[in-house]
């Protein structure tokens, strides 16, 4: 039983969220416990958090590291 | 650039970026404490990782749970609070390497402590298997130290462990610092290690080797007193990461560890927060292995691997010359020959302080080279012979002509090892002293004009003899003709007391 957070942005509509939720069972198996959190710093996007690993897709960490690579 | 111009800059870069989740391992922060935090969570963890927490602070992994990670704080604890996240780095803790770092000043994580930015292209792991039996070849080349003392009694070999051993203020830190300084133009690359030593002492010994014009060849690593007890515990084996990378590159390194009694200190204060269980003298069951570990990653390497060397100075501080306590009986049994200072011989006036009688280089002679081969082979003996005399002279007995010739010629060689700090004696010097005193031209000399009189010697026979002198010091050979050049000079010479 793994649990599973994914974080969107209070932007997100419950057609794609549900949409999201059955893409990521998908991908990593169907025992998951999802949990969802709404945070709106993330601007947009989601992050998953599975027991601690992390696939971070929000638009804030995308502008980050567009940041990172036009100053590098 | 005008306006329009790097915005259409700007657009091509952006087109150019790639849009890709970013993949990282979070943990959540249980319980701080120490500089010990426990850390919840972090799937996949690796032994000995870098962790990062809040606020640019890092910490290593030292102890894996089933359900988390026990881990050490390299600095301060006051910025990390229970719930914070924690991200694995993915990587262990790793040491930066290259050219780059001649003449830097970096903690053992790697960041720069002089102020100036650090670029560095490769890293290694702090902590890398030593060389194999194959990937070894002897020791056979002699690394001097510029020291009389040691240079002709307890030679050191490139590639060899000799230890430095000693109670406070004995002079041993000086020893590795004029080594260090020695080093100038023979292409050994320095690392020095300060472990668990005041800053201010670190900031002069930079400043001396900056006025010797040794940082260029130097790369210095500092964890001071006031750093966690983690940082102290990893600084060395960073800077024998450091040490490495030039080895693989075919240079000859000097490495010295100052000093390996404040570490095991470290490490003990790093094992009981975490629980360990403490054994003698309150010491982790390990205390071995944490430096035999270290020290055995210094070592001659084989042709195939580039030739390279490390050559490994440690430090450590007795407590009233007691060699026989823990740390001191272990370190001794790793390194391949100790260098015992002694506070008697230091307080009444011989420096270095060198017991020649407990300090032996179990390298030796192989490692020496021939000009100094052919004029050292008696000291030692002739030494310890004198010292054995001279407790008989003390009680004031009538002593027959010949004894008393012997117990001139000791004393004269006692105060022919006497050094200043700071000023190494090429080869050439170093010779010409030692065919002085066989000549006995040095004997009569009043106590407090020794440092005069060979100042005067030198620099006549520098003078008179500078093609021998130029060709010694590059080849370290001795033809029968320049031995005797330099003999016929010798006696030429007289001291002008002015």
């Amino acid at each position: 039983m793994r649990k599973c957070i994914i974080t969107v942005a209070s932007n997100m509509t419950e057609e794609t969220y549900n949409y999201l939720v059955d893409k990521v069972k998908r991908q990593f198996g169907f025992d998951l416990v999802i949990g969802k959190a709404v945070d709106d710093s993330i601007i947009g996007g989601f992050i998953l958090n599975i027991d601690g690993q992390i696939f971070d897709l929000s638009i804030r960490t995308q502008l980050d590291e567009m940041k990172r690579y036009l100053t590098a | 650039m005008s306006e329009m111009n790097i915005s259409a800059f700007l657009k091509k870069k952006i087109e150019n970026f790639n849009v890709a989740p970013v993949e990282y391992r979070l943990g959540t922060v249980t319980r701080v404490g120490d500089g010990v935090v426990r850390v919840k969570g972090l799937p996949e963890r690796l032994y000995g990782e870098l962790l990062e927490f809040g606020g640019g602070v890092f910490g290593m992994a030292v102890d894996l749970e089933e359900d988390g990670v026990g881990a050490v704080l390299f600095d301060n604890a006051d910025k990390v609070s229970v719930g914070d996240p924690v991200r694995g780095t993915s990587t262990v803790t790793e040491a930066p390497v290259g050219e780059a770092l001649l003449g830097r000043v970096i903690d053992p994580i790697g960041r720069a402590l002089d102020g100036k930015p650090l670029s560095v292209e490769k890293y290694m792991p702090t902590e890398r298997p030593a060389p194999s039996i194959i990937e070894r070849s002897p020791v056979n080349r002699s690394l001097e130290t510029g020291i009389l003392a040691i240079d002709s009694m307890i030679p050191i070999g490139r590639g060899q462990r000799e230890l430095i051993i000693g109670d406070r203020q004995t002079g041993k830190t000086t020893i590795a610092i004029d080594s260090i300084i020695n080093q100038k133009n023979s292409g050994v690359l320095c690392v020095y290690c300060a472990i668990g030593q005041k800053a201010s002492n670190v900031a002069g010994i930079i400043d001396t080797l900056t006025k010797a014009g040794a940082m260029s060849y130097t790369v210095v690593v500092a964890a001071t007193a006031s750093q966690s007890p983690a940082m102290q515990y990893l600084a060395p084996y960073c800077a024998c990461t450091v040490a490495e990378g030039f080895a693989a590159t075919g240079k000859d390194v000097l490495i010295v560890y100052d000093d390996l009694s404040k570490h095991a200190v470290a490490y003990r204060t790093m094992s009981l927060l975490l629980h360990r269980p403490p054994g003698r003298e309150a010491f982790p069951g390990d205390v071995f292995y944490l430096h035999s570990r270290l020290l055995e990653r210094s070592a001659c390497l084989s042709e195939e691997l580039g030739g390279g060397s490390i050559t490994a100075m440690p430090i450590i501080e007795t407590m009233s010359g007691n060699l026989s306590a823990y740390i001191p009986t272990n370190v001794i049994s790793i390194t391949d020959g100790q260098i015992f200072l002694e506070s008697e011989l230091f307080h009444s006036g011989v420096r270095p302080a060198v017991n020649t009688g407990l300090s032996v280089s179990r390298v030796g002679r192989s490692a020496q080279r021939n000009a100094m081969k052919a004029v050292s082979g008696s000291l030692r003996i002739e030494l310890s012979q004198y010292r054995e005399m001279a407790v008989f002279a003390r009680f004031g007995s009538d002593i027959d002509s010949a004894t008393k010739s012997m117990l001139d010629k000791g004393e004269c060689l006692v105060n022919i090892f006497k050094q200043g700090k700071g000023c190494p004696y090429s080869l050439f010097d170093e010779v010409a002293l030692l065919l002085a005193y066989k000549s006995g031209k040095l004997v009569g000399t009043k106590q407090n004009q020794y440092a005069a009189v060979t100042e005067a010697l030198l620099s006549f026979l520098h003078e008179k003899c500078s093609a021998v002198m130029n060709e010694m010091n590059l080849s370290g050979d001795m033809t029968e003709k320049q031995r005797e050049e330099i003999e016929k000079s010798i006696a030429e010479w007289s001291y002008e007391n002015e």
